[in-house]
């Protein structure tokens, strides 16, 4: 039984290296309570979708990038998906408004969406959709520095 | 013929349908594909286990290993993933340890999800109603919670209303863990059944109105499965909220009633055991400009249905009593520069007994407050953030507690920066200043050159009281520790490999919350060499 099982996985995860991966659907509440759906801009543009929480400082630094890619880039959706769970989560949206973030930011409360892209759950966790809808870029962690690959991402999606 | 399926069956044969009955709507006309392999092995010299079998003299750590793969599939409106998982013993902290070698399904779901906001989800999720009081079953690596429903979920989003539905049983929880007051295989057979609902509409003018419930049947069996212990735990919730009002104001009143009863027949009198309990969290912030205000109120009487978490109305994400307790905080947060802010939070709760008894036993009750700024690459060159807090309370003495966390940091070139790192804690008896707790301090130095990665070393600094005879806070029984640890980024491709990280840590660490890379994760104590990988395709 553990064998045959071990030997697919282990297939499957050779295999894994030829595919391309698309984003999954989802639906999210946003934090001045409007619904955000991805199918209704999977495809069309190109799409920044930015894992945080309040209470992750490396997170809070990389908000600041965000932010300056979506003056950048008016075209591209960019959206902050904070994995704030019960505890903290009344704060995300009072932070993102005094901080003068234009963002779109969703609540992603549960963390499932999260964890649709990022098995471990990790934040921050930078996902880059193009308009093909599919997965071109993803990145674990913030570090100065960090944003110039980003930029260069999205300039490359939006070709 | 006996019909009945047994609730793995039927949660198997949900899924099937589920993936059979609809066709795919969306943008992709085939299936694609994404997977993720997440390894750690540890080379542990950790000379014994602690506090559970032998002693200081008794038996060494083995070294571990645990390997979870990930497959997730998107195809149009369908999404579906598998995560199987083997280790060979997991010792992550005494209560949330796998003994056995195992090879487990560790997730597994399947979802569809349309354009209107229609969701149907079927095996393994995360699930949270509403602030908490009534349902959260989420996977928090801070606390080292592993544990989804294994079931499935009926889900609305509208711009209007919202509705979910959900049941299953929890997985992943305690019948996996080793809890230290029972044998492995009294913790196995315990099981949580749950149903939940909820559901939210809007008011107008931005109000909205949300009602959630949910069911929790446990029960805890032995090896014979002869029943010894049921109880069933209903709870109820109601709550108002906005957010936004007037572009300034957001407010959130959730008040619930719970219901708990344990079966008649395992009671230990022959009779039904009921309690009732109720839970408030009100919060309302203000935001203006660079300012920002946030208060909160808890106050929550016999609410631990064992699979709640609402808020803490604290600083941390640290353990209180869920069951009974109160508390107030006032958050206030100032942007001072657009790359500077300060904030300030004072705090005041009180756990144990609130029946009006007075000061019991387990009664526990404290003040506290923190102040801190962080400064976020000023001049494209300097950051730095420091928070103080301060902790009096009072539980068989008077104690407290000081906790400081400062970072600084200079980034040299566009890509490369370096980092200080600093956290420190200790607590103190308030009448004998000279009988500590404990004494902690950490501090880690870490060069970073982007997008490659981080290498950093780290010291480890504690201090034992005469009062204080834990062994887990210092497994080793040496003050300073040292540790050094490299990590690397992987690139990203259109196609293949998308990103991942290679990380090599090697020294002794307490274990505990530990940052590095720009990353913060949760580790055992260890004494030897980590590696860690992470692979996204």
């Amino acid at each position: 039984m553990i064998k045959p099982m071990l030997s697919g996985l282990c297939a499957l995860f050779v295999t894994g290296s030829l595919w391309s991966a698309s984003a999954p659907c989802f639906s999210l509440k946003q934090t001045d309570g409007k619904t955000f759906k991805l199918a209704d801009h999977v495809g069309k543009q190109v799409i920044v979708i930015d894992f945080w929480a309040t209470w992750c400082k490396p997170c809070t630094s990389a908000l600041k990038h965000v932010q300056a890619l979506k003056t950048k880039h008016p075209d591209v959706l960019v959206l902050a998906a904070s994995i704030d769970d019960t505890r903290t989560v009344g704060q995300v949206g009072p932070y993102v408004q005094s901080k003068g973030y234009t963002f779109t930011t969703l609540l992603d409360t549960d963390s499932n969406v999260c964890r649709s892209f990022n098995p471990s759950g990790s934040v921050p966790f930078t996902v880059v959709i193009d308009k093909k809808g599919e997965v071109v870029y993803t990145h674990s962690g913030y570090a100065p520095g960090d944003e110039t690959q980003l930029f260069a991402k999205v300039e490359a999606a939006k070709k | 013929m006996n019909m009945t399926l047994r609730p793995e069956r039927r949660t198997w044969c949900g899924l099937v349908a589920l993936l059979s009955f609809a066709m795919p709507v969306c943008a992709q006309s085939q299936p694609t594909f994404s997977v993720t392999n997440e390894g750690n092995y540890y080379y542990n010299k950790l000379a014994y286990e602690q506090g559970q079998e032998g002693d200081e003299n008794g038996k060494k750590r083995p070294n571990q290993y645990r390997n979870t793969l990930n497959l997730n599939m998107n195809w149009g409106n369908f999404s579906a993933g598998i995560a199987g998982r083997y280790a060979n013993v997991y010792l992550a902290e005494p209560i949330t340890t796998l003994r056995t070698p195992a090879l487990t399904l560790h997730r597994i779901w399947a979802k569809y999800t349309d354009e209107s906001g229609f969701t149907l989800t079927g095996g393994d999720f995360n699930a949270v109603l509403g602030k908490g009081l009534a349902l959260s079953v989420v996977e928090n690596p801070a606390v080292l919670q592993e544990r989804s429903i294994r079931g499935g979920e009926i889900a609305y989003r509208g711009e209007r209303l919202e509705f979910r539905l959900l049941g299953g049983r929890v997985s992943n929880f305690q019948p996996r863990l080793y809890d230290p007051q029972q044998t492995p295989e009294q913790s196995k057979y315990k099981r949580w059944d749950v149903v939940g609902s909820e559901l939210n509409a809007a008011l107008g003018a931005g109000h909205w109105f949300g009602l959630r419930g949910s069911r929790i049947e446990y029960a805890a069996l032995p090896n014979d499965m002869e029943l010894v212990e049921r109880r069933r735990m209903d709870t109820l919730a109601g709550s108002l909220y906005a957010n936004n009002l007037a572009g300034m104001w957001d407010y959130c009143i959730e008040l619930s009633q719970s219901y708990h009863r344990d079966k008649p027949e395992v009671s230990a009198q022959g009779l039904p055991t009921n309690t009732k309990g109720y839970g408030a969290y009100a919060s309302l912030s203000f935001h203006k400009g660079p300012f920002m205000a946030m208060l909160e109120h808890k106050r929550y009487f016999n609410m631990d249905n064992a699979l709640n978490n609402p808020p803490l109305v604290d600083r941390d994400t640290e353990e209180v009593y869920k069951t009974n307790n109160s508390g107030q905080r006032l958050l206030l947060q100032y942007n001072v520069l657009e790359n500077l802010n300060v904030f300030g939070s004072i705090a005041r709760y009180k756990d144990g007994h609130l029946n009006g008894s007075g000061m019991g036993e387990n009664e526990h009750m404290g003040r506290g407050y923190y102040v801190g700024f962080k400064l976020d690459e000023w001049k494209d060159r300097f950051s730095s953030s420091a928070t103080y807090g301060v902790k009096h309370y009072y539980h068989y003495g008077s104690f407290r507690e000081r906790k400081t966390e400062a970072t600084l940091g200079y980034r040299f070139t566009p890509a490369t920066s370096a980092d200080l790192l600093f956290h420190s804690k200790d607590l103190v008896d308030k009448n004998d200043a000279a009988a500590f707790f404990h004494n902690e301090w950490d501090l880690t130095a870490q060069l970073n050159v982007s997008p490659w990665g981080s290498i950093y070393v780290t010291r480890q600094y504690i201090h034992l009281g005469e009062n204080n005879t834990s062994t887990e806070m210092n497994p080793f029984g040496i003050n300073n520790l040292y540790s050094a640890g490299v990590r690397v980024n992987l690139p990203s491709y259109k196609t293949g490999l998308k990103g991942g990280t290679v990380s090599v840590l090697a020294g002794r660490m307490h274990g505990g919350k530990v940052c590095s890379g720009g990353m913060c994760q949760m580790m055992p104590a260890f004494s030897g060499m980590k590696v860690e990988t992470l692979l996204r395709f």
